[in-house]
This record gives structure tokens, sequence and C-alpha cells, in this order.
């Protein structure tokens, strides 16, 4: 009901502002009667017209003001709905009005958007922010006006606490100039977009110091620190502020050097190494500010030189350096120094073994033939067999250890020549055989005397023959200095090796010659050793010289020299065996026994002579005396030995590393569960004792290696170490990084059958040991795979648009290709020629031709059911490939200069951001829809599972659409269900969709299994064939598939996967897929191709 | 070297033979043929038996070549199989009809069909028909690719019957004397999911070709691509090593026809290195990290 006396309140005030000045009174007329409908509440209204007033009378020229007030009216309306908001939001304006005029019109203006996502209690504040700035001036006047202006759409990315704070600033630098204090507010904009709660802080400091210290470059730090922002790695970007900050606080301009210079160069390198560069750069700057600056100015350069794993070698030495002399530790980091410069190229030369692990062991393979693993050695020196002391390459028959890094030579190429020759020696044991040496075997080229040799010791020693694990552990007996043996055995077999592998491959002669060259020196000087040793080290160096190298040798013991020189000389020939390595050995050894181990007397006279030379005369007067006595005398020191320093072993030759002949032959034989057999050793069974005493005797065990800080018992540990080898194989040691959901040991696996449960379905697995089905051996539990977002579904098809026409238009193509043709028709869409022209014979031939003569594609020939079974296994969670992993971070070359601009790039950067690596699974996925896509289009019935599991009771299968439900919603939900979980039973995965595929009627079925690896899962394994079990039952899975009538196909995405997919399929089709990113597309491609 | 010959095998009673477009050879040199084992011996036997014979193996191992060499070596001792009555074959050897089987080949392709000629139709003989009125050898190359109706065609021909019922013309011939067939097959290819069905495999002796030893392969080599011994040898050497990679990392190992074109790089005065990479490692894969492999094998067997 209409207040009569409120109605005369009203008509005067509203006469009273038609009188007012005609923009205002125009605008007025404008809102008005919208204004007053909006006022359910008269009294709002009224106030409402008597604050127009008010304001009006505010100040001279305060009918600005007023305009401003009316014009925001019905927008701050959206916001305010009761009186006294209202009577805030006026009086604020008033108040502003009666100081400035400019001022309160600003933040009419601006207010309705303030409003729109802050309360009252912020309005407050934001007017009193203004009001702060104003100090009667008309430029700070003006000042206070941009605040308003511009503030509100700063606070979308600011809060309202952190506005206040900048509001301070701006204040303090508007004591010095309004001006620059109104082109920081005006330059804010740029930079509060970038920040974010953590980085504000920073920000807010570094303005702060600036200002403090030297507040004309406030601008410039506001714009520098826009610049810098989007170059830094978000998580830094807090911690780039808060450097700035300190920096700023010492006064001068070096934090704008920082904040310029150092940013772009971590725009120049990817986002992941933002951190490792700051961190030295923090620790750098507490020693040198100014060293801090150019090493993060030379960072980019770096990194391109050595890479960013690498770059702390370079960072570590320059520190160093500074520590030393800061001027040239300055230079280094400059990269203005020599030595710098030599670091770098030794560290970016550098060659790792796991970047070429994968072709050398391609090489190894081919070279071997043998199914060798290339490892690092650091993984056999955590065996505890007392193997590998050192980085010291080796091999235990099926596996190759290497060092894990070469950087001995200036280049790459050299370096990798290095690790070939390495890799070559090693594969020269396996391709020449130097683990198959047979104790009674005759060599090639030496008389068979290590049996004579055998029983004269016997006879001396009167003892009786003892068992013994292997060939060598037979041969080593024959010598009561094993040490001595064993090194001129290693010299001479690592000869031969050598020897044979330079005739061989006629391309390693040349990087055998640098690496042989280098492996001499630092070497100990033969002269400085006691006699014996010294003779050895003569041996070694023969046997890694060419023949016109010279070696010094001691005149007096020249006859054995030669003769070492020439027993050597014979030994390299291309058909020489190990027996002649053999035969060899027991030459020079009884040559070596002779001469006394003691330090060689001052006046002893050196000849520095040729080794072809020595070579010569040994051959010319080598006698075979000495193979008259055979007798066990030779094989003891002789007279004059008295007074011998104990033997010390000899150095190892680096390139050749470890060579263990006895401990790899003893290790085989362990495992092959069986001793020497022979009429001389029966078939002793394994005892502690034999092994025990092999320990104490073996000149090639290093205890104190396998001790590894366990001094009591070293042996031991030793034992347990060797035993647990000849069980469970080498490989137990190195696991395979199969292990999704734990594939452990500790579960036994019993022998029960599995018992009947609702919901599940009991398949039996096939034992190829035992040829045998293990009856309902693993148990399928069946689910609907839990939904996902729907989006999935929708991103793919828009990402793969291209892809998706393309596919459908060939799918499209090929429904009429697949219709049969019909031939012999009375009618239908063409002549058959073949008919017609019978027709046409045969009617000329006065016979009663055939008129069945057209042929027609028969429409309702396709009848195609498939089931694809997607691997959800763990594995696919691995990042599809390293790259790129990389590029995703690696793609802000150019950041956009605009803000604008930025802000989008900024945004989809950040949602790649959250993804940040496609997984495999990710690509199964994408395949799935793509191919749903394509399948919808010819109208097969196909169904789409996943499968997993743990052990044999837990195999996972999830259906995502099952075989005759309809595509829907929830199926594209599901996809993006799809997970990687845990390990790989295939077998019974395949045998449940077959059963599945079995039960519907097709002409054609098809089952499409995409996996990522070979199959595997806790106790799908049998002793001694881990990995051979799972291929055959899989194997046979598909085998029974087929006998349903049902083509089964795999396609693995395993690079790998040609070692073991042909076994698994036999004559079955597969195909390993040789690039990932190939899956979306070769799919389809696969499945047109398998129905037609 | 084969010769080519229309119309060698013609039944001459019917003259519109004698144009034949489909390739037949009568072998009249002796191709060279180094044979690794008993295969000649089994495959002579076989022959004088009338047994159908499957050749399994590798691509590029000498399948084709064996056959070759065998109907010279056929077709010289038994004159009676010669067809003295035609003028250009003077050569020695046995006709020897080879089709390369592809996915359209079809039963009339092999068994032939009619023609129109002017106002007359005119029956032509496929080559299969051919080689069984010829009594020649028929080799029937990757006989999984052809049709599975085609197969079926075969089956009478390769029991005791030795049948070729040519539907069309309502006849059924029986094979001359010394016809023979002989099928390859590789069941390394994986291309199928095709596969020779048991009923068609009995009814042939598999004869299972490996590539050559080294020794012998280095000779093959060194004969065909007239490169030097030596770099014959290593070119073995090297096939030995890479053949290893078999299933790990490569589906097929290197054939002998791809290290006798290595050879004939090398005799045209390309480096050895070089040669072998176009030939063998770019050849073999196209994944560059088994192209790396690979070639450090060459580069550290060629100097
Ligand atoms: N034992 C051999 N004696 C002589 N030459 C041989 C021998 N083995 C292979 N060759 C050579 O290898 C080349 C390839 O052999 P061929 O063409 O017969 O292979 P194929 O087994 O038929 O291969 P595909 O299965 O690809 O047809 C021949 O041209 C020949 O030069
Ligand atoms: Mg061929």
């Amino acid at each position: 009901m209409p207040d009569i006396s409120k109605d005369g309140d009203i008509t005067a005030l509203s006469k009273e502002i038609q009188s007012l000045p005609v923009s205002v009174s125009q605008i007025f007329s404008q809102v008005d009667s919208q204004v007053q409908k909006r006022f359910i509440n008269s009294d709002n209204y009224l106030l409402w017209l008597r604050n127009s007033l008010e304001i009006s009378k505010a100040s001279f020229r305060a009918w600005e003001a007023t305009t401003e007030y009316f014009r925001a009216t019905l927008e701050v309306l959206d916001n305010i709905d009761n009186q006294e908001d209202l009577a805030l939001w006026a009086d604020g304006g008033k108040r502003l009005c009666s100081t400035s005029a400019p001022i309160a019109a600003a933040y009419f203006r601006s207010s309705h958007i303030f409003l729109t996502d802050h309360g009252m209690d912020d309005l407050k504040q934001w007017i009193n922010a203004g009001e702060s700035l104003y100090h009667g001036t008309w430029k700070s006047g003006a000042l206070a006006t941009k605040f308003f202006e511009t503030s509100p759409s700063l606070l979308f990315e600011f809060s309202m606490e952190h506005l206040m704070q900048y509001v301070a600033i701006l204040d303090n630098v508007a004591e010095h100039s309004s001006e620059m204090a109104e082109e920081c507010l005006l330059l804010a904009g740029e930079s509060f977009t970038l920040l974010e709660e953590e980085s504000t802080e920073g920000y807010l400091t570094l303005l702060r110091s600036t200002v403090h210290n030297n507040w004309k470059y406030t601008k410039d730090t506001q714009r520098s620190a826009a610049l810098a922002l989007p170059r830094v790695a978000r998580h830094e970007r807090a911690r780039y502020m808060d450097l700035a900050a300190k920096m700023a606080d010492e006064r001068g301009k070096r934090y704008l050097v920082f904040l310029n210079e150092g940013s772009k160069s971590l725009s120049e390198v990817t986002y992941d190494v933002h951190s490792k560069i700051l961190d030295m750069f923090e620790n750098l700057y507490s020693i040198s500010p100014e060293a801090a600056v150019e090493f993060i100015h030379s960072c980019p350069e770096l990194i391109r030189r050595v890479g960013s794993n690498d770059m702390h070698k370079w960072y570590e030495a320059g520190l160093a350096m500074l520590q030393q002399n800061h001027a040239a530790g300055l230079g280094f980091f400059k990269l203005e120094s020599a030595r710098g410069e030599s670091l770098i190229d030794q560290i970016s030369a550098t060659i790792k073994l796991e970047d070429i692990a994968p072709i050398l062991q391609m090489y190894a393979r081919g070279l071997t033939g043998g199914d060798m693993q290339l490892r690092s050695v650091t993984e056999l020196q955590e065996r505890s067999l007392g193997w590998a002391r050192e980085e010291k390459a080796s091999t235990d028959g099926s596996n190759i250890f290497l060092p894990d890094e070469i950087s001995s030579f200036p280049t790459k190429n050299e370096n990798f020549s290095w690790f070939k020759v390495l890799c070559s020696h090693q594969t020269g044991h396996l391709e020449f055989m130097s683990f198959n040496f047979d104790f009674k075997r005759e060599g090639n080229i030496f008389a068979l005397r290590r049996l004579a040799t055998e029983s004269a010791k016997l006879e001396t020693d009167g003892g009786s023959p003892t068992a013994v694990l292997s060939e060598f552990e037979r041969f080593f007996d024959l010598f009561p200095q094993r040490r001595l043996a064993s090194d001129i055995y290693q010299a001479l077999e690592d000869a031969r090796i050598d020897y044979l592998t330079r005739q061989a491959y006629a391309g390693l002669r040349d990087p055998y010659r640098l690496v042989q060259g280098a492996a001499t020196y630092g070497r100990r000087s033969p002269q400085n050793l006691p006699l014996r040793e010294g003779l050895v080290e003569l041996l070694i160096r023969m046997t890694l010289l060419e023949k016109e190298a010279t070696i010094p040798v001691p005149r007096n013991l020249r006859s054995v020299v030669n003769n070492m020189a020439a027993t050597l000389d014979k030994l390299m020939d291309k058909t020489a065996l190990p027996e002649d390595t053999a035969e060899a050995c027991l030459i020079i050894y009884k040559l070596l026994i002779k001469v006394p181990n003691t330090p060689p007397p001052a006046d002893m006279d050196w000849d520095e002579t040729q080794i072809g030379e020595l070579t010569e005369e040994g051959t010319s007067e080598i006698q075979e005396a000495d193979s008259a006595s055979a007798g066990g005398q030779d094989m003891v020191p002789g007279s004059g030995t008295e007074d011998d320093v104990e033997y010390k072993p000899a150095e190892d030759v680096d390139y050749r590393g470890d060579f263990k002949p006895e401990l790899v032959q003893t290790l085989a034989n362990l495992r092959k569960g069986q001793q020497q057999t022979d009429e001389m050793t029966k078939s002793p069974p394994l005892t502690e004792e034999m092994i025990k005493q092999l320990l104490e005797k073996s000149a090639e065990i290093d205890l104190s290696s396998v001790v590894d800080g366990n001094i009591d018992d070293p042996s031991g540990l030793f034992i347990s170490s060797l035993m647990s080898e000849s069980i469970e194989g080498p490989d137990a040691e190195f696991k395979d990084e199969s292990g999704p959901g734990g594939v452990g040991k500790e579960e036994v696996e019993s022998e029960e059958e599995l018992m009947e449960e609702p919901k599940t379905s009991l398949y039996s697995e096939w034992d190829f040991v035992a040829l045998d089905y293990k009856p309902n051996w693993c148990r399928i539990h069946e689910s609907v795979i839990t939904e996902g977002s729907i989006d999935f579904y929708q991103e793919t098809v828009d990402k793969y648009a291209g892809l998706i026409n393309e596919v459908r238009r060939q799918f499209e193509m090929m429904v009429p290709e697949t219709y049969r043709k019909e031939k012999r028709l009375p009618d239908g869409e063409e002549f058959d020629l073949d008919s017609a022209i019978e027709y046409i014979v045969e009617k000329r031939a006065g016979t009663a031709p055939d008129e069945k003569i057209y042929w027609r594609r028969n429409k309702t020939q396709r009848d195609v059911a498939v089931i694809f079974l997607l691997d959800m296994s763990a594995s696919t969670a691995e990042a599809i490939d390293e790259k790129e992993l990389k590029a995703v971070n690696d793609d802000d070359d150019d950041v956009p200069e605009d803000p604008k601009q930025y802000l989008y790039w900024l945004k989809s950067r950040r949602e790649k951001a959250n993804r940040s690596y496609r997984r495999i699974i990710d690509l199964e996925k994408e395949s799935t829809v793509l191919l749903i896509r394509a399948l919808e289009t010819i109208g097969d019935t196909y169904g789409i599972y996943g499968f997993s599991g743990y052990g044999r009771d837990n195999v996972e299968f999830y259906s995502v659409k099952a075989l005759e439900e309809p595509f829907s919603d929830k199926v594209q939900r599901r996809i993006d269900g799809i997970n990687p979980l845990h390990a790989t039973r295939m077998g019974p995965a395949i045998r449940h969709a077959a059963e599945k595929l079995d039960d519907i009627g097709a002409k054609t079925k098809v089952l499409f299994l995409i996996s990522d690896g070979r199959p595997q899962d806790r106790g799908y394994s049998r002793e001694g064939a881990e990995k051979e079990y799972a291929v055959q039952d899989t194997h046979m899975a598909l085998l029974e598939t087929k006998a349903k009538g049902i083509i089964p196909f795999l396609l693995t995405v395993d690079r790998a996967g040609h070692d073991y997919m042909k076994e698994m399929c036999g004559d079955l089709p597969y195909e390993v897929l040789a690039d990932i990113n190939l899956l979306p597309k070769r799919l389809p491609q696969l499945y047109s191709r398998l129905t037609l | 070297m084969p010769k080519k010959s229309s119309g060698s095998v013609a039944d001459t009673n019917r003259a519109s033979y004698s144009e034949y477009e489909v390739e037949e050879f009568t072998i009249d040199e002796e191709p060279y043929y180094l044979p690794i084992q008993d295969e000649i011996e089994v495959f002579t036997a076989a022959y004088e038996q009338k047994i159908p014979v499957l050749l399994k193996g590798p691509t590029g191992c000498g399948k084709t070549r064996f056959v070759e060499y065998m109907a010279w070596r056929l077709g010289r001792p038994m004159s009676t199989v010669r067809k003295g009555n035609n003028q250009e074959s003077d050569g020695e050897g046995k006709p020897l009809i080879t089709i390369a089987s592809h996915e359209d080949l079809t039963a009339s392709d092999l068994v032939g069909r009619f023609l129109l000629d002017g106002e007359e139709t005119r029956w032509v003989d496929g080559p299969l028909t051919r080689a069984v009125k010829a009594g020649a050898i028929c080799y029937l190359d990757e006989v999984v690719e052809a049709r599975k109706d085609t197969t079926v065609l075969i089956h009478p021909l390769t029991d005791h019957r030795r049948l070729l019922p040519v539907e069309k013309r309502g006849q059924i011939l029986e094979a001359a004397d010394g016809f023979l067939l002989v099928i390859s097959y590789n069941p390394g290819y994986q291309s199928a999911l095709k596969d020779l069905k048991q009923s068609t495999r009995q009814r042939f002796i598999a004869m299972e070709f490996e590539y050559p030893p080294r020794e012998q392969e280095a000779a093959i080599v060194h004969q065909e691509s007239g490169v030097d011994q030596n770099s014959a040898d290593l070119l073995a050497r090297l096939a030995e090593k890479v053949r290893n990679l078999k299933e790990h990392g490569l589906q097929e190992g290197v054939s002998t026809r791809l290290l006798i074109y290595a050879g004939n790089l090398i005799s045209k005065g390309i480096s050895p290195r070089r040669a072998c990479e176009a030939a063998v490692a770019q050849a073999l894969s196209d994944d560059p990290s088994v192209q790396r492999s690979i070639n450090e094998i060459i580069t550290s067997i060629f100097e």
C-alpha cells in the first residue's frame, strides 16, 4: 500500500534532482524508473534519492560523482540488497567526494566490479586504501583515482590483504614520485596475473626492498619480475622471488640482472632442472654473489654441452676452484677458463653405460649367439661372491658386466670405442670359449702335459685325487703357487682372446690399438718389483704391446724372458684353445717359479729390447727339454728362493677386466646340478667343505669384498651366496623389474585346486614341464570396471578427429569389400565374365546354356564377433617415452609477450602439466576409443575387457563393454576407468575371453589381445623356468582359443617382444609394434585385416 | 642361366598354345647351386617316386635356386621327358613353371580359362594345366598367399591319382609322367592368418632349408656376386652374427640374397662398411637402435 507522505518526499526529492545540471538529471531520468522498480521498499528508494543529493552537494564538481552514482546503481543493486549496505556504499562515495569528486567518480565506476567478488568489509578496506593514497595534492588524487579504476581487476589475482600491502608500497613510491607510483600501478596487472599464492609474498618483499633501497628501480623491478615469472618453473617461482628480494636488500642492481638474465637463462633450459640450478645458485651466492650470477648466466650453454645430469661435476669443480682462488673461480663460472673448458670437454665426452647398454647388449648377443644380458658391474658387486673389487668389466657366462661410465678419452667416439673393446673382450671369452676348458683335452698347439704333471704331483705328494667343482679347479690344483699360476693364466688367456678377436674382427684392430696402447700407461715398473713379479709384469706388457715396442729386460734373466716371449708367440694362433693356454701357462709357470721373488739387486742390468727380438731369440733357443721332466720338483720354487718376499698378484689390465674362469665354471656346474663326473672325481655331492676349500685356495675370490663390513665369517656369507646362486640361477640376484603387485617368492604356491565360488570361474593352467594341466588352477573374478570421467572419450575423439575420419572411411570401404561375391545367380549387379563366356560358348555350341550368369555381393555375409582384451598390468603406467616427458616441459621457446596471449598460453600449459606425461595405458585407452568409433561403423559385435590380478586366485577380469551390450555413455565412462593395476597372468584371461566368444554364434570370431610385455605373475612360473612357464601357458591358451574356431591375435607394444612372442604365439599371428605411438593407427588396420 | 622360351612345353596338337605369355623356362645351362646337405638326393628320390615336395625356409636362402637347379639336373638324364619336337627348346633341362602366389590367385588362374577370339571362343590352359600336360616341374612359390580354393585344387594332383580336374571343360587331366608339384612356404612369416591346412600339408614331403653354413655361404656369395674371397668370408661371418639377433630385435636374419647384394656393391667399389650398412643394417630394420647394433657388428668385422 503506497505511503502518501513518502510519496510526497519522493516527488520533492525527484524534483530537486531534476534541477541539478543537465548531465546529471538526464542520467537520473534514464535510470530512475528501473531503480524504483528494484526497490521493493520505498524507504530504500528514498534513501537512494537522498544520498544522491547529498553527494551532489559534497564538493565542488560533485556532479561528476553523482552521475557515476546514478550509473552504477543498477549494477550495484545486483550485489547489494539491504538498506544498510546501500548506505555504506553511498556513504563511502560521499566521503570520497568530499575530498575529491574525480576519486569518488572512479570509486562509483569501479565499485560494482569490486562488489561482484567482495563483501562490505572488503569495501571499507578498499575505500580506505584508495583514500590513503590521497594526500591532498592533485597528483596524489590522480593516483587514487587510478587506484579505484584498476584495482578491481587486480583483485581477481590478488587477495585483499596483498592488495593492501601493495598499496602501502605504492604510497611509499608516491612519496618519492607520484608519476612512478602511477606507472607502477598501471604495470601491476601484468605481473599480478603471474603470481601464485606462494610467490606473492616474495614478490611483495622484493618490491618493498626495492622501494626501500632503490625506489627508482621500482618500475623496472616490477617489469622485470613480470618478465621473469613465466620463465621460471612454477614450483620455483616463490624461491626465485625470495632470492631476488634477498639480493635487492643488498643494494646495487645485481638483483635486476638476476631477474632479467637469470630468468632468461632458466627459460633456455627445461623446467625440470630449475630446482637444481637454483640450489647451486643459492649455495654459490652465499660464497660469491658475483660468481653466482655468472654461473646462472652460463647454465644454458653448460647444459647444452654436458647435459643437466652431469652439470654438478662441473659445478663442484668450480666451487673448489673458487674457494682456492676467487678470480680463477670467477673465470671458471664465466666459462672463461681453460681448465673449465677441458673439464666440460671431458664430462661431455663421457659415455654412460645406460645410454648404450641396449646397443651393446644386442651387439653382444650377435657376437656370441647367446642370450646375453648387459649389466652394470655394480650389480655384480652386490652379489657377494667376492667377484669384482672395482669397476672392472667381467662376465659370468650369461651376463656381461661393464662399468657405469667411461671418460678416459677426450672424445665421445674414443670413449665409445673403449666401451666396445671392453665389451668385445668379454664376448670374446664366450665366443672363443674361455670357459669350455677341459682338463684332459689336448690343445691344438702345445702337447698335453697336464695329465703327466698331475700324476707326478700326486706321486710326490702321496695324496689321492680329491673331488673338484670344476675343470679349472683341477688344473689350478697342479700349482703349489696358485696365485702365480692364476696371474699367468689370466695374462695368457686374455692375450689369446685379444688375438683371436683382432683376427676375426678387422674393424676392431684400430680401437684395440688405442686401448691396448693406453693400457700400459701407469702400470708399475718391472724394475721396481720383486723379480718374479717383475717378470709377470713383463709378460703382461708383452701381451699388450706390438712387436716393435720395447720392454726392459734384466740381462741375467734374458733367456727366461725369451722363453716367455716365444711361448706367448706360439699361443697367438688362430686355432689356439683354452687348453693351449693352460699348457703355455704350465711352461711359463715352470720358468718363473725358479726365479726368486726378491727385490732386484741395485746393480742389475736392464736392456730395453724389442719384443720381436725376444721372440725370435726365444724361438730358436727353445728346448723341449723340460718336457722330459714332468716331475713335481719343477713346480716348486728352486734354490735361491729362500729369501722370497710374498708374491703379490699382478695388477689387472683395465680394459680386460676381471677374468674368473674357475668361478664361472664352478657356478655353471653348480647350476647344472652336477659336479664333475669322471674316473678321478666320481660325482661328489656338493658340500660346504668343498666350497670352503675352494674359497681358501682359489686365487679368484677376493674375500675382502665378500665380507662387505662383516668380517666375522666371510666364508659363511660366500657359501650362502654361492649356494643361492647355484640354486636360483644367475637371474635370481638380478631381479628384473617385473614385480607388479609384488611378485614375491615368500608365498609358496600350494598344490591344491581351488574351490568353486559364486561369480568366479575356474580355469586350468598348462604346466609345460609336467606336460599336463594343473586343474582348476586359476580363479577369474569378473566385474564391471569402475566408471571414470566422460571427458576422456570426448577429448580423445576431438584429439584424433582426423584419424577417426580416416579410419572410418577405411572401414566403410572395407564393408563392401568383405561382402563376398556370390556368383552364378539368375540376376545380380553385373555379368560374371566367366559364366557369360561360358554361356555364349555353349549357346554357340548349340547346347542349352546355364542362364545363371550374374554375380552379386551378398550383404549378409559379414558376421564378426571380437573381444579386445587389454593388459592392465602395472607396467602400463610407464611413460611412453622419456623424450616425450621432456617435450611437455620443453616447448617454452616462444612465451608470448602479450599478457593476454600469455595468460592463454599459461592456461594451456597448466593443463598439460597436470597430465604431465602419457602412459602406455593412455594409448591403449585412446586406441580403444578409436576402435569403437570404427566398429560402430561396421556393426560388428564387440566386447572390450581388461585384465590384471595378483596370484592365481585373483585374476581380475574387467568388463568395459560386454560382448552384446550396446554402446552407451556408461561405456564411454568406463574407458576412462581403465587403469594400471597389478600383474599379467595372460593364460586364464585368454581362456575366459575365449569362453565368452564360444558362447555366441558368429562366423568369424577374433580374440585380440593388447599387451605391453611378457606374461608374469606371482607363481606364474616354475623353478628353473621362470619366464618360460608363463610363455608356455599363454601359448597353450592361445592354441585352445584357436581350437575353438576363434582367431587369436596378439599385439604387443613391447619392443623387446620379439624375444618371446615367437615362442608364445608359434604359428599364430602376432605383431610387435615398433613404436607405441602407432598404436591408435595400427589397431584398426590390424583389425580390418584380421576380419577380412 | 634359365632361358625364356615360349611354347617350349606346347602340346603340338594345338597350335594356339604357342601364344603363352606366362613365363616358363627350360633350364638350359647349369644353374650354380652349391649343395648344402643331402637335398639333391632327397629331391631326386622324391621326383622319381612322384612325391610332391614342400620347401620350407626363410626368405632368400636358396629355395628357388634349388628348384631351378633340380629342373636342370633332372632334365638331363631323363631324355624321355624332353620335348624333342620343339625346335626352340634345344636345352637339356626339365621344363620348370614357376608361379608366384598372391592373394588373388584363383583356381582359374592356375587351370585356365576361355577367351573370346573374334567370333570364336578359345580355351587357354593355365600354367598348372600346362605343367601337368608337359610333365614339367611346377613350382608354386609362397603357397599360403594364394586363395584357399586353389589349395583344394591341388589336392587330387598331389595324391596317388595325379589328376587335375578342368571343370570348365568337363575334363580330367592325368598328369604326364615327369610332372611334379613343388610348393614353398615360409613358416616364419606371420603375415599369415593363413596357415597351411593339414590336409594340404600332408600331401608333401617337406624339406627344411636354412641359410648355408658360413663356409658354404661365403663360397656362394663369392661366386654369385664376384666379390673377393676375403670379403665374402667376412660377409658370411657377418651373416652368422646378425642371424644370432633373430628374435632378439630382428624378425628375420639376413638372407643370402642380401649378402650377395652387399657383395655386388663391394665389387662395384663401395666400401664394405657402407655396403653392409645399406644391404644389411638398413635393409633389415627401421629401428635406429637395432640398426646401430648391427652397424657396430659391421664396423667390428670390416675395417
Ligand atoms: N645353395 C646355394 N647355391 C647357390 N646359390 C645359392 C644357394 N643358396 C642361396 N643362393 C643364392 O641366394 C639367392 C637367393 O635364393 P633364392 O632366390 O633361391 O631364395 P628363396 O629361398 O627362393 O627366397 P624366397 O623365399 O624369398 O623366394 C639366389 O639367387 C642364389 O644366388
Ligand atoms: Mg624364391
